[in-house]
């Protein structure tokens, strides 16, 4: 014979029965805890794991990256020693063409500063910006009557030399000038060059 | 574990006793009258918590064996049921213990079917637990706990009997292949030791009898009897209990088989009911007598046992693996920590490095950028005067040509120049797509090979070779002379007139490799 299990029945187990869901709860509830501090354990250990490799990695590279380091740092104390990274000098440059032109006796020099501009893509394709400067161009075109070649050379050569902008040519025309009969006295030009020169300076980029 | 509370009822009063590992201890003996129930509701009260288990030492309980067909399930439910009614109607305190299956024929089943037949000396008291709500574990009859004895009698015959002593009187049990099939109870008068052992006796000899009248042994054999008396009783027992043709008496000592089973608290004399309850609390039968509304609070309390042994379990269960995930936890930890410190120690190394390097205001990779373009543009920087050395040179191994006109490019000239002339296949040689500089070429030859077209043409051949031999790609755009196939060639009328020195034309190119 089966007895019926009553209301009064339930009052008598239902603190065994709260103890029960209550137990379950907090296990639950430490199983989560552990599960959830095991997960952000194993972040974490990826975590250090990655930064490890990577200073690895930087360390084994190091004596290379030192030398790399040291050859860029020379270059960009070159950079800066030869004073290209200031505000465009024309004045001074104007004068060392000047200066240049009467050291070399040079016949006839002609030229116009175009406005400054980014360096083109043509010379820097990664863009004209990079490292905190950004590098820009003014195009001088030149025009010129020389003796010979080594006028031009030598004229170009001093630029470099003297001005505190970096020169780039970036096109260049020398023609020989057809002699005119009646002037076979003097000194008479026998070239003349059309040259497209650009002059390059960094600006700190803020 | 719920105390144990052992409950001794014979016709005459009901006796309490508290059981823990093995010491029975007294606690209350109640009469069959109304203040004896109340008492007993208020000892039941007082001791809610524990499990009661009733053993009743009565003289009304029947034993029936039948062979019956083997059922199951329902079938077998409705068969027992209507053999107890059959047998012992009126009594729900009846049960039925199955004796096993016959080996041969159709394998009837063997049923022995028990009851206390006597309700109103056992009802009283158990309304009187149920009211009080106590938890009623079961209601059991000495020879049901007699069945767990056998072995520790030393009986090793099949079939035997047990004389045992209590204050009920000497009852003596049928014992049958560890089953107990037939009981009786005959009461004292006295209960002197001679009493007790004159009873055993002659009640062992009427036993046998009523058995081989009963079939249950075979007339003329012998059957061993074993009787439980103190030591200190048992020459008074020998004396009286002597063998026969029909029996033969084995003495066990109660105070040993006290001791086998652990009872701590052994009997003072030949009386057993304290041994047969440690018996019953020590390994309660299988079968009991009371209904399912008696042990309806047993059956809560084991309710509630399961859920708090089940919450109990789970939790356990949970710290388990919490446990196994904090050691692992603690391991990737450990782990963590002593990768951190490696990491530690090679960024200290990887900073000592950096630290040598001379210092300047910008950052390692911005240096990299800044440097990166700037070396760019110093490739670029070289300017027009290496290939104008390199032209000089091919000149110089070409006096018969003469330049009139340069164009130098950085770089390529797209599309800036006519398609170039075909060369001889020994003689071709490509301009690459990636140039460094470029440049077009116009010069003349001496007007003396005007008229001379082979001439001219090997003149122009012999410098591009020069150029070539100088490491530049060389196309030629114009030949003083066209000899090409694809064009027209006509001859001049007036050739004195129209004499010119003959004009040719280059291109020129540096690999940026």
């Amino acid at each position: 014979m089966s007895v019926k299990f009553s209301q009064s029945d339930f009052r008598r187990i239902q603190w065994s029965l709260a103890v029960m869901v209550l137990l379950a709860l907090l296990g639950a509830g430490v199983v989560f805890g552990a599960l959830q501090l095991t997960k952000a354990a194993k972040a974490e250990a990826l975590k250090v794991e990655a930064q490890r490799n990577e200073i690895r990695n930087k360390l084994s590279r190091a004596r290379d990256e030192e030398q790399e380091v040291r050859g860029k740092i020379a270059r960009y104390q070159e950079l800066v020693q030869r004073g290209y990274v200031t505000e465009e000098q024309r004045l001074d440059w104007v004068e060392r063409i000047a200066q240049i032109k009467t050291a070399r006796k040079l016949i006839d020099v002609q030229y116009e500063l175009m406005p400054r501009k980014p360096v083109e893509s043509a010379l820097l394709p990664e863009g004209a910006v990079g490292g905190g400067y950004e590098f820009l161009a003014s195009t001088m075109k030149l025009q010129m009557q020389l003796l010979h070649e080594g006028d031009l050379l030598g004229f170009l050569a001093d630029l470099r030399a003297n001005v505190r902008a970096l020169i780039i040519v970036r096109q260049c025309t020398v023609e020989r000038i057809p002699r005119a009969p009646s002037n076979e006295g003097g000194t008479q030009p026998q070239l003349k060059a059309d040259c497209d020169i650009d002059w390059i300076t960094l600006r700190e980029k803020k | 574990m719920s105390t144990r509370r052992l409950l001794f009822l014979e016709a005459t009063s009901l006796t309490a006793y508290r059981w823990s590992g093995g010491h029975l201890h007294y606690e209350a003996e109640f009469a069959p009258d109304a203040t004896g129930f109340e008492a007993f509701g208020e000892y039941v009260v007082k001791a809610r918590r524990s499990l009661f288990y009733i053993l009743a030492d009565v003289a009304e309980e029947g034993f029936q064996i039948e062979e019956v067909p083997y059922v199951q399930g329902g079938d077998r439910k409705a068969l027992i049921r209507r053999k107890l009614s059959q047998y012992f109607y009126g009594t729900p305190y009846a049960l039925a213990v199955s004796l096993g299956r016959q080996k041969e024929g159709r394998r009837d089943e063997r049923m022995l079917y028990t009851a206390l037949t006597r309700p109103p000396q056992i009802e009283p008291w158990l309304d009187t637990l149920r009211q009080a709500e106590g938890q009623l574990a079961g209601l059991f009859s000495v020879p049901m706990v007699l069945a767990a004895v056998p072995l520790l009698l030393g009986a090793l015959a099949q079939r035997y009997m047990v004389l045992s002593v209590t204050r009920g009187g000497v009852r003596q049990t049928l014992i049958d292949k560890g089953q107990v099939t037939f009981s009786r109870l005959t009461p004292l008068v006295t209960g002197s030791t001679e009493e007790m052992a004159l009873t055993c006796a002659v009640e062992a000899e009427k036993m046998y009898q009523y058995m081989a009248g009963q079939r249950l042994i075979a007339r003329g054999s012998q059957i061993t009897t074993h009787v439980l008396v103190h030591p200190a009783q048992i020459s008074t027992f020998r004396e009286t209990c002597v063998d026969t043709g029909a029996i033969h008496f084995e003495f066990t000592d109660l105070l040993a088989v006290s001791a086998r089973l652990g009872f701590k608290t052994p009997p003072r004399g030949t009386l057993a009911d304290t041994l047969f309850l440690h018996v019953l609390a020590k390994k309660p039968p299988n079968e009991q007598f009371a209904t399912a509304e008696d042990r309806h609070f047993f059956r809560l309390g084991q309710v509630s046992f399961g859920l708090r042994s089940a919450g109990l379990t789970i939790f356990v269960a949970c710290l388990l693996f919490a446990g196994r995930q904090f050691i692992e936890y603690q391991a990737i930890a450990g782990s963590s920590a002593d990768t951190a410190a490696q990491a530690a120690t090679d960024r200290t190394r990887y900073d000592a490095i950096l630290q040598g390097l001379p210092k300047v205001a910008i950052s390692n990779d911005a240096l990299r950028a800044l440097v990166g373009r700037y070396d760019r543009l110093r490739q670029q920087a070289e300017g027009l005067e290496p290939m104008y050395v390199t032209i000089s040179r091919a000149l110089q191994e070409s006096p018969r040509v003469e330049l009139t006109r340069l164009d130098w490019t950085l770089g390529g000239k797209a599309g800036a120049a006519p398609a170039p002339v075909p060369l001889p296949a020994s003689g071709s040689m490509a301009i690459p797509a990636s140039i460094a500089e470029s440049a077009e070429l116009h010069a003349q030859l001496p007007i003396g090979l005007a008229n001379d077209p082979r001439a001219q043409r090997a003149a122009v051949d012999v410098f591009v070779e020069h150029l070539r031999a100088q490491k530049l790609y060389v196309q030629v755009l114009k030949h003083s002379f066209e000899a090409d196939s694809a064009k027209s060639l006509k001859s001049s009328a007036d050739a004195v007139a129209q004499v010119q020195a003959p004009q040719f034309s280059l291109r020129i190119a540096r690999s940026a490799s």
